[in-house]
């Protein structure tokens, strides 16, 4: 049983299906008071009819900052998703897909050329489910995360940035076919 | 405050800024006023005052505040932002927030009327007043800019939004709420009304986004007419079905919520269907409009009118067959449409007798029911979608579907052996759900004549027996429940590693949670109250029968949260807090959760078990409440995060409205309060010096006046019972939850504490000792008298929020402050005496009551756990005999060291009296106390503990076939798990040897 609405403070009160996942992040309070402050309509919940989030996003619309307008790794007004989870007992019902869809609705309301996001290299299951949603790989970010998530060894793992164009990139400019080839590093993301 | 250093203002020559930046105050100071004297600009005398604010002497310290009073009352305008920023930097951490507004927050208002097309420097301010919460001076300025800059639409609803916050705190003065609100709303429809007018760009003074009519609808909720509330509903662009149409589903969901605490239901049904028609009618709308809670406002609405509109009813079908009949729907909406057609069964079934049999609401709610879980059964969900609708069936009914239809379907999977375990499991279940129903247990007729004890009878299970808890009766769900669980984990899925499907660790769970029904620790609530601790009366095997079968699913799945919590909380009523503490860690519990979880493990901590809350005597900084503490000093940094300044920026006025609201209340949670107590608590015990409670700032906002919140999240804990019936968790705990009049009782203990065991630094000598000491004699008096007096209002009425031994404690707390104040500050009389002495008693009989409720055990001279468990699950209550003869100590040691050098006559004497009876009491309650630690501490070597452990846990497992599935569960693994056990009581035990007693 599920309702789709905004975040508002005090459903951090109620996240802990979510959040005693090991796989999604606890941050500090202020980090999401920054979402809701700024991109409210871009940070959705799903809320079970006891109150409990059982699911949320967080996105927000932003382009590179100026100074790096002639590299070529600038980015272009974009919607960029921070975190989506689903807590393990509501996967596979369509909560991830509707949170997503959800925002790809607001960045295409805001004329956003692409959605896109980072994700652990090795996080198959949640790349399987941005593939099914349409996003592609436009570059892999190397030893973008400091810690590998599942293997104890490694020190670092990869990044997959990945993106959906929206209705704006009607040329479709702002993907690439093969994008799994394409190596950058993490100072080249801003 | 803390601010970073300010940059100076640009264009100062660089001499000065260099100096400024590597804080070389005395050249700042005397640059300063060089350039004051040169060019004659105040900037350079408030530079000259902040970097004095810099230097050590107090005087020096203090020239800020100096300053900006004398600002304040000569009307000096301060005409410089740069320098009003530097003041407020030098001075943020000498003055309060309460005091910002009298000063800094004047001196910015005045700016601001001198300066007012100076856009960037009124913001400026209006900024800084808005996050040190000065609500009043924000307005005026507000109101100032939208004047200066009326083609700035921003600044109007900024305007408007920050009157309405100022109408609706507590800074408002009465006699203004109203003409604020007024004023609010006013500009707000006038907003509203100029909308209809082509759009006007940046100075168009019209409402146009979202945010703006989210904002005018927060304002009439509260200060609209009905008749205004009314109009916006049908407004033809602002109203909440137009909005809905463009895709914006917030506002809707908003009014659904506002029209059903006013109880307009004719509003709710009409609302929820108009939306839900439109969204069957339109693709892109349907992601929006499937959601429950609107599907529950048509339900519900339609529940309220159908008495005058029977043709709802109908109207209700119609939408559901339509939904139903769909396709290409996801999954999530065919859940909630399948449970709408549910709760339709339920909420609108006719309740009229006629109607029942085969085409009557019972039948349809069965039916929609089977319908639900046909569907659903596989789904790790399906319980907690329909145990609120099938607890609602009558108990035959319920018996049918949860022993038979269930089963059937999971007769039907046989050739998936898989989805048949997972529906079995939900028919366990459903089976355990019907078992908690209260008022199932009934009193069999005629028994009471005809035996000596009466005889009770369960509904469901047909299990007859002596008590009207009847826990026997769960012993049958546990067994099958056990069994399945058995043969999965051997057969089906021998192999863990770390990936069982749901329904294992919910066997699991489910077995759990049936023994510790059996183990009879539930009895029922009133009984409950009068037990000296949880498990007093429990039969401590099946306790331990289900911490065996949790630890062994954890060994398959690691971190599994929901057996993890549940094995919590099991192990804190067992005495195991150790291994309690291990396995909460496990969940890596942090940050933003830390309030609405922590408590769920963290509060009362310290009285089970000190040295688990600081684990190294050297190392505080290991202190469990660390991370508690580090949160709410993070996030309450400064009164109202920047992140408010962004919601302004981004004109985002919902979230204006709801950030300071949150932030409120968080400085008043419970679980702040407890971080601090918990850990002042352990300090003590252990002998270790934490810093003073008084001193910690976040405490300074808890005055007895404030209302402290709780909010613990239970979401994720198991709970498996129906909704009248106590959950699981509640069972297993120490004492009732966090509560307002508890944590102001715990303040009170400590700041008792501190005013008695505060020591002055070794290097401090007062100059005139006798003075010195009188000044101390008053100020000690004064706080006692407010100790004392907040002690009885809360008090007053707490009994419920307290544990037993809490309520002594806290009532001894409050009778030695009382009893302080009296034998130290009157003078003798015959009056005072015969109250000392009734207070003295008082004490007295409330340390016996409390050693009592403290040591008793259920059969004193009983073997094995008859003594044993119980006594290391009653530790909660030896920690507080430990604080009240701790206390009276203290008490009795202050009242000689007033009373020894002025003794007086006959008052001496019976003051003598009176403090050697209590004395003795306090020593004795004291003596008792080290004796069961030292019991314990025989225990714990007295033969193998483990394989004494084993014998309490699993009996004589030939003559009970429930711990022989139990044992064969565990199977080789039994040693390792009567190894944990064992550990944490030894460790537990010597935590306990570490404690101080007087
Ligand atoms: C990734 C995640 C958000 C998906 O949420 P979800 O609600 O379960 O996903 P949905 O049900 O909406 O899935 C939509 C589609 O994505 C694909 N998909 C989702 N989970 C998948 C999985 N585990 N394996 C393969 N495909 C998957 C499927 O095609 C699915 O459609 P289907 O169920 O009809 O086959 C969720 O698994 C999660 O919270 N993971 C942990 C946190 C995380 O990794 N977040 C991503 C970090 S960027």
């Amino acid at each position: 049983m599920a309702t789709f609405r905004r975040f508002r403070p005090d459903d951090v009160d109620k996240i802990s299906k979510c959040n005693l996942d090991p796989l999604t992040e606890t941050y500090e309070l202020v980090f999401y008071l920054q979402y809701h402050a700024r991109w409210p309509s871009l940070f959705q919940v799903c809320e079970d009819t006891n109150g409990n989030i059982i699911g949320y996003i967080m996105g927000k619309l932003e382009s590179s900052p100026e100074i790096y307008k002639f590299s070529e790794h600038y980015l272009p007004w974009h919607a960029h998703i921070t975190a989506l989870t689903v807590a393990p007992e509501a996967r596979r019902l369509g909560i991830g897909k509707i949170l997503t869809e959800q925002l790809e609705l607001a960045a295409d309301a805001n004329n956003a050329w692409f959605v896109d996001l980072f994700v652990r290299k090795g996080n198959a299951r949640a790349i399987a489910f941005y593939k099914n949603l349409g996003y592609s790989v436009f570059r892999v970010v190397k030893d973008y995360y400091g810690e590998h998530a599942t293997d104890s060894t490694a020190q670092s793992e990869d990044a997959y940035d990945m993106r959906k164009p929206m209705k704006r990139d009607k040329k479709l400019q702002h993907i690439r076919e093969d994008g799994e080839t394409y190596e950058v590093d993490p100072t080249d993301v801003w | 405050m803390s601010w970073n250093r300010p940059q100076l203002r640009s264009g100062v020559d660089l001499q000065l800024q260099s100096a400024f930046n590597d804080g070389q105050w005395a050249s700042v100071i005397r640059l300063a006023e060089k350039r004051l004297r040169t060019f004659n600009d105040p900037y350079f005398e408030i530079v000259k005052i902040c970097a004095e604010c810099q230097l050590d002497s107090p005087f020096e310290k203090s020239a800020g505040i100096v300053a900006l009073q004398r600002f304040v009352n000569e009307g000096t305008v301060v005409k410089d932002v740069d320098a009003l920023d530097l003041l407020e930097w030098a001075t943020g951490s000498l003055l309060d927030d309460q005091e910002f507004s009298s000063t800094l927050g004047t001196l910015k208002v005045r700016l601001v009327k001198a300066k007012p097309k100076d856009r960037n420097g009124a913001i400026r301010c209006l900024e800084s007043c808005l996050l040190h919460w000065d609500l009043f001076n924000a307005q005026q300025i507000a109101a100032i800019l939208d004047r200066s800059f009326p083609h700035d639409r921003t600044m109007l609803f900024w305007n408007v939004v920050i009157t309405y916050l100022l109408c609706v705190s507590d800074q408002c003065p009465p006699d203004k709420k109203k003409l604020y609100g007024m004023l609010a709303l006013k500009q707000m429809q006038r907003a509203a009304q100029s909308a209809s007018q082509p759009d006007a760009g940046d100075s168009d003074r019209s409402i146009r986004t979202e945010e703006e009519i989210l904002l005018f609808y927060r304002i009439l909720e509260t200060h609209g007419s009905d008749a205004d509330w009314t109009a916006a509903l049908g407004h033809p662009e602002f109203g909440p079905v137009p909005q809905f149409r463009l895709g914006r589903k917030d506002l809707l969901l908003r009014v659904l919520d506002v029209s059903r605490r006013k109880g307009d239901w004719q509003t709710v049904y009409a609302l929820s269907k108009e939306c839900l028609i439109l969204s069957g009618s339109d693709n892109s709308l349907k992601l929006l409009a499937c959601d429950w809670m609107v599907w529950k406002a048509l339900l519900d609405g339609a529940s309220h009118v159908m008495g005058e509109s029977p043709e709802v009813l109908d109207d209700v079908a119609a939408l559901l067959d339509t939904f139903s009949a769909a396709d290409g729907v996801r999954p999530i909406y065919i859940r909630n449409i399948l449970l709408a057609r549910v709760a339709a069964a339920f909420q609108l079934g006719s309740d009229d007798p006629s109607e029942s049999g085969p085409r009557g609401a019972a039948s349809a709610q069965v039916e929609e029911l089977q319908r639900y879980v046909r569907s659903q059964c596989s789904s790790p969900a399906c319980f907690d979608d329909i145990r609120s609708f099938a607890e609602k069936l009558e108990p035959d009914e319920l018996k049918k579907f949860a022993h038979d239809y269930v089963p059937g379907l999971a007769q039907e999977a046989a050739g998936d052996p898989l989805r048949s375990a997972t529906i079995r499991t939900l028919a366990y279940q459903l089976q355990y759900l019907a078992l908690t129903r209260p008022g199932l247990v009934l009193p069999i007729p005629g028994s009471q004549s005809s035996s000596s004890a009466d005889q009770w009878k369960c509904a469901v299970t047909g299990v007859v027996s002596n008590s009207s808890s009847c826990t026997e009766r769960f012993r049958t769900i546990a067994e099958s429940a056990a069994k399945l669980y058995r043969i999965l984990t051997e057969s089906l899925i021998p192999e863990g590693n770390g990936r069982d499907p749901d329904y294992v660790p919910e066997l699991a769970i489910l077995t759990a949670t049936a023994l510790v029904k059996l183990s009879g620790i539930s009895d029922s609530g009133s009984v409950r109250e009068h037990l000296p601790y949880p498990i007093y009366a429990a039969r401590c095997g099946r306790l331990l029968q289900a911490t065996l079968i949790l630890e062994y699913q954890l060994s398959r799945t690691p971190k599994h949260s929901r057996v993890t919590l549940l094995l919590v909380r099991l192990y804190l009523v067992v005495g195991c807090a150790a291994r309690a503490t291990a396995l909460w860690e496990t969940l890596d519990v942090k940050r933003t959760i830390t309030d609405s979880l922590s408590p769920y493990f963290l509060d009362r901590l310290s009285t089970l078990s000190p040295i688990q809350v600081l684990p190294q005597s050297s190392r505080p900084a290991k202190a469990l409440t660390n991370g508690v503490k580090s949160y709410y000093a993070t996030s309450l940094k400064l009164r109202m995060p920047r992140r408010l300044a962004d919601a302004f920026e981004s004109e985002n006025y919902t979230s204006i409205l709801e950030i300071p609201e949150f932030i409120n209340r968080l400085r008043v949670s419970c679980t702040m309060v407890m971080g601090f107590v918990e850990e002042a608590r352990a300090c003590r015990a252990l002998g270790q010096r934490g810093l003073p409670i008084s001193e910690e700032v976040l405490l300074n906002d808890i005055t007895d006046d404030a209302q402290l919140h709780e909010n613990t999240d239970f979401g994720s804990v198991p709970n498996l019972e129906a909704s009248m019936a106590v959950p699981i968790y509640d069972i297993l705990r120490i004492g009732p939850k966090p509560s307002n009049a508890r944590f102001h009782l715990a303040l009170v203990a400590e700041k008792y504490f501190e005013l008695f065991q505060y020591k002055p630094p070794a290097t401090y000598k007062a100059a005139n000792p006798l003075q010195a000491a009188t000044t101390d004699r008053i100020f000690v008096s004064e706080t006692l008298q407010q100790l004392s007096s907040s002690a009885s209002r809360f008090l007053r009425g707490a009994r419920k929020t307290l544990t037993e031994q809490e309520h002594f404690f806290f009532d001894i707390i409050s009778l030695l402050t009382a009893l302080i104040s009296l034998m130290t500050s009157s003078g003798p009389s015959p009056e005072s005496s015969t109250a000392a002495s009734q207070l003295v008693s008082g004490v007295t009989a409330a340390l016996d009551a409390l050693s009592d409720s403290s040591l008793s055990l259920p059969s004193p001279e009983g073997e094995g756990e008859g003594a044993l468990i119980p006594m290391l699950s009653s530790m909660h209550g030896l920690f507080h005999l430990r604080d009240a003869a701790d206390a009276v100590k203290l008490a009795t040691s202050y009242i000689t060291s007033v009373l020894e050098p002025n003794k007086q006559s006959n008052t001496t004497k019976e003051a003598t009296e009176a403090l050697k009876t209590l004395d003795k009491a306090g020593a004795k309650a004291a003596a008792l106390g080290k004796n069961r630690i030292a019991v314990l501490k025989r225990e714990m070597t007295n033969g193998n503990l483990e394989s004494r452990i084993e014998a309490w846990a699993l009996g004589s497992t030939a003559e009970d076939s429930l711990s022989k599935e139990i044992q064969g569960i565990v199977g080789d693994r039994i040693g390792k798990s009567m190894g944990i056990l064992a550990d944490s009581w030894r460790v537990g035990v010597k935590g306990w040897e570490l404690v101080r007693w007087e």
